[in-house]
């Protein structure tokens, strides 16, 4: 019977191998010959796989690790190889039913590591290789039996400590500070790291003197600039056009803007022109900083003045090398990807999401005292909700039923005054009439208009609140218009049209 | 320009007061005569403009093009693509309404559109430019970094699929992290997707030599193809790899083609192979977001990071779309405003190339060209849902560094904000950019 097959079968793998870490989802078939706990039908989607029904295979740790992991069930002998195995089962004259082995002979294994908190453990997230599972397992939750001579380095996996014994002391780098390593990477991590940090306590002393730090820098880290055949520092400020540049005539017209940020940069102001050319320089130091010596310094302070020298505004040299294109007529030839690969090129991880906004802190507050955008529009849903409030609008002259004659007033004043003639009741008269005679009331669903233009009120879908109203009030309102128009056109206006528009 | 036309203007006293205004000469800019035109405040023009918006829009909805042009020609007055917020908006609305009404005569609109050179890199230049003065690319990037890092802790190989794959600067700072981590460098495999081979080429010479420099073992692997027609089989993931996509304002060009336009096209436009039994019977009800997220999904990523723009532009109707777009862009234009001075010629560049085609494309076109068809978060995420992914939180440290970048880009109006697990960037209040991160959910497809 199927169940005591399995069972017994189970019972069998678990004496042989004395910790069985059953992973089961669902399905167990019999593995008569390898010492597998449980067989997981695979999902559909493993990546890449070519057979998406790749066996996975769970081993318990045991298992893995042992030298004879093909186990005879009847005789509990260890075999190294699986061939071996077979040979021996030869031997032992079993039944015909048993002595087949599993139908799907050549699919593909994929094996998950046995230990839950790992990321392999997830059949997802399985390795094709047993050799490379074995490993894994090693290094990651095995003891570390080998010992380098040299550097104390220890390895659990024999193969990788022989590796290293090759390369121990092969290959170093050895930052100005003393520091010996043997990764590259590392190396240069550390070197900007080192500079930053020396450059940090040399500016908590002086105070405010990041560039004259910056300059002796840029000698020790090859620097990744693009061609532009001049040295770095000078360009920038003579090919100035940049935007980024234009930090320097706005800053002394903002004297008094009282953001935080400003303030914060207090004392980066004032070497905010000479960063703008040290930034160019500074960027070749940061060649290599990455992003968590980037975080790094962001979460220690919050002032701005650590970030500095360490983001690079490569924007500038960005504008730069763009405004040097757009000089040079760059764009329209067909090798303009090359003003691209040039401000590619001096993009740096913390460069490119550095606060390049540093130099953009002086447009804190924009000179015009303009209305936003955004607040225009709340203004004008307000105004379209409470239709009676229009008064604005009404002062164009648009329609009104009980005009304020306080707008009204002004109207034909600002036109006689503007125009300069002597006409000026003509103007008003005919702004009065008009807005007299032209129906009714724009905001607000009045007959008459509805009835000249046959319009229902709404005139569309239904966006959001105020404008809302105030659409559905210029459904009304484009009967004003209309009336206005057909007016004129009734008046067979067209030659004053013409003249009205060609001035 | 003088007197003549004032007395024309007034022997027309009776016409209508938009007549009126037309009649005289309209552009504070240019010093006109008329100094109380320049009295008119910023303020109230720009309330004159959204006025004249709207009514327009709604004229060239109701087809009413008499009353629309009329529209077009007093906001061609007031606004302005070198005058402040307001009137740069208008300017590009009224262009977008114009090319509206222009495309029902099809013959003129293509003939007026035809000697248009476009060069892509004048694309790519643009793009440079938003880059640079918008923070929001760069806080995306940020974003999307941070979380592949959180998710890739622990793993040896790992698989990028970047659905556009143009901005190195974003990878190259990835490389950075992932450089000095403390287990070393993983085997980093970035599948980069554009249109076009040469800005494929370059990303792969930037990365490739950043590489080389961090000592990160990488590689590089270019699809040169369109996202709509990608064959996700020239995707190989491997075994063992661990598998993250990263979308940045992708997905939303997708809904273009749903299903009444899909029916004309042949049915099949993926292969067959990569979205599997479980959606076979899908197949003629699915439009084309939804297969390609199944696609998408039975790479069983890791990792998915979505980041979109963050408003409804794809309402049925054109009021609609135009008042979402009117306080999107406004938001937009204003981040503009107050970090980049009026005069900046990559300002107006923005402006006009990405954002004023944004606009067209939200008010002119439609069917399948309207490809800027944005949508509110809970509807991306309702969909990501329904496609079989979950929900995976940004971890406090993306959060904090994305806060930082947009504190110190100089002014003071962002604002970033945790909504379910999801990020979303606003100017002020104004919800702009929406990002979220998800992970291939085993349970999957939700019907």
């Amino acid at each position: 019977m199927p169940v005591d097959l399995v069972s017994s079968s189970a019972m069998t793998v678990s004496t042989a191998s004395a910790e069985a870490s059953v992973s089961s989802s669902g399905n167990q078939t019999t593995q008569p010959t390898a010492a597998t706990s449980t067989t997981i039908k695979k999902k559909r989607n493993l990546p890449g796989m070519p057979d998406p029904d790749a066996e996975v295979i769970a081993l318990s740790p045991k298992t893995l690790m042992a030298t004879n992991r093909f186990v005879c069930e009847i005789c509990n002998k260890g075999f190294q190889r699986d061939q071996n195995l077979q040979l021996h089962r030869r031997g032992h004259n079993l039944p015909w039913k048993l002595r087949q082995r599993s139908s799907k002979e050549v699919r593909k294994r994929v094996y998950v590591c046995p230990e839950p908190s790992c990321v392999h453990h997830d059949p997802l997230r399985a390795l094709g290789d047993l050799t490379g599972i074995k490993k894994h397992f090693c290094r990651k939750h095995g003891e570390k039996k080998w010992k380098c001579d040299k550097c104390s380095k220890k390895y659990a996996v024999q193969s990788d400590w022989k590796a290293h014994l090759k390369i121990c002391g092969t290959r170093e780098y050895k930052c100005d500070c003393g520091t010996l390593f043997s990764r590259r990477d590392s190396f240069i991590t550390h070197r900007a790291f080192c500079d930053a940090l020396a450059e940090e306590s040399a500016r908590a002393q002086t105070g405010a003197n990041p560039n004259s730090e910056d300059e002796p820098n840029i000698q020790t880290v090859d620097s990744p600039q693009p061609p532009p055949p001049p040295t770095p520092s000078l360009p920038p400020l003579s090919v100035a056009p940049a935007t980024a540049l234009e930090v320097l005539p706005l800053q002394t017209e903002l004297p008094d803007d009282p953001t935080p940020i400003l303030e914060e940069a207090g004392t980066a102001n004032p070497c905010m022109n000479r960063n703008c050319s040290g930034s160019s320089n500074s960027s070749s130091s940061n060649g290599s900083t990455t992003s968590s010596v980037f975080a790094s310094l962001f979460a220690s302070s919050n002032t701005s003045t650590n970030l500095q020298p360490h983001q690079t505004p490569a924007f500038s040299d960005l504008i730069r090398a763009m405004s040097r294109s757009d000089h040079s007529t760059d764009l329209q030839q067909p090798s303009s990807v090359e003003p691209v690969s040039l401000c590619l090129s001096t993009a740096t991880a913390s460069s490119i999401f550095g606060t390049a906004g540093q130099e953009r802190r002086q447009y804190a507050s924009p000179p015009q005292p303009a209305m936003s955008a955004t607040a225009l529009l709340q203004k004008a849903a307000q105004m379209g909700a409470t239709a009676t409030n229009a008064s604005l609008l009404r002062g164009f002259g648009l329609v009104s039923s009980s005009s304020s004659p306080s707008v009204q007033q002004i109207e034909p004043d600002r036109v006689a005054s503007g125009l300069g003639l002597g006409l000026p009741c003509d103007e008003g008269a005919g702004l009065k009439e008009l807005m007299m005679g032209s129906s009714s009331s724009v905001f607000g669903p009045k007959q008459t208009t509805l009835d000249f233009l046959g319009l229902g009120m709404a005139a569309g879908g239904s966006p959001a609140g105020g404008l809302s109203a105030l659409i559905t009030s210029i459904g009304g309102g484009g009967g004003g218009l209309d009336v206005g128009a057909a007016a004129s056109f009734r008046a067979g206006d067209f030659a004053g049209k013409e003249m009205g528009r060609s001035s | 320009m003088g007197p003549t036309s004032q007395e024309d203007g007034s022997s027309s006293a009776t016409s209508s007061p938009l007549q009126f205004f037309s009649m005289t000469p309209f552009s504070p800019n240019l010093g006109s005569p008329y100094p109380w035109l320049r009295e008119l405040k910023s303020e109230e023009r720009g309330l004159y403009l959204i006025h004249l918006l709207l009514t327009c829009a709604n004229y060239v909805s109701l087809n009413n093009l008499e009353n629309a042009n009329l529209c077009l020609e007093q906001i061609s007055q007031l606004a302005s693509a070198n005058g402040d917020t307001m009137q740069r908006i208008s300017a590009y609305f009224n262009e977008a309404l114009a090319d509206r009404i222009l495309k029902s005569w099809p013959g003129i609109h293509m003939a007026l559109n035809s000697t248009k050179i476009s060069s892509f890199s004048e694309e790519v230049i643009v793009k440079r430019y938003y880059f640079e003065l918008c923070p929001f690319l760069k806080a995306a990037y940020l974003i999307t970094n941070q979380a592949v890092t959180d998710a890739m802790e622990g793993e040896k190989m790992v698989h990028i699929i970047d659905l556009n794959s143009s901005e190195p600067a974003q990878w190259i700072a990835l490389l950075h992290t992932l450089s000095s981590r403390q287990e070393g460098p993983p085997h980093l495999r970035i599948t980069g997707i554009h249109q076009r081979r040469e800005v494929l080429e370059q990303m792969a010479c930037r990365l490739n030599e950043e590489a080389e420099k961090l000592d990160v073992p990488f590689q590089f692997n270019p699809i040169v193809s369109k996202l709509e027609d990608l064959d996700l089989e020239k995707i190989r993931v491997k075994t063992g790899e661990a598998l993250a996509i990263s979308s940045v304002f992708q997905l939303h060009s997708l809904l273009a083609f749903d299903e009444d336009i899909m029916q004309k096209k042949s049915p099949l436009q993926m292969s067959q192979k990569t979205l599997g039994e479980l959606l076979e019977k899908d197949l003629k009800s699915s439009t084309k977001i939804d297969r390609f997220l199944s696609a998408l999904w039975s790479l069983s990523p890791k990792l998915m990071v979505v980041a979109e723009q963050d408003s409804n532009h794809n309402g049925s109707t054109l009021m609609e779309r135009l008042t979402e777009a009117l306080y999107y862009y406004a938001a937009l234009f204003d981040c503009l405003e107050s970090s980049v001075p009026r005069t900046s010629m990559e300002r107006i560049t923005v402006e006009k190339m990405l954002f004023g085609e944004e606009i067209k494309n939200i008010i002119a076109c439609e069917g399948v060209e309207r490809k800027a068809r944005h949508k509110k978060l809970e509807k991306w995420v309702r969909r990501l849902n329904k496609a079989g992914f979950g929900n995976v939180k940004f971890s406090y440290l993306a959060l904090l560094q994305a806060k930082r970048l947009l504190e110190n880009f100089g002014c003071d109006g962002y604002r970033i904000k945790e909504e379910n697990g999801c990020v979303v960037i606003c100017w002020q209040d104004r919800p702009l950019f929406q990002l979220s991160a998800w992970r291939f959910r085993r349970f999957g497809i939700q019907h």
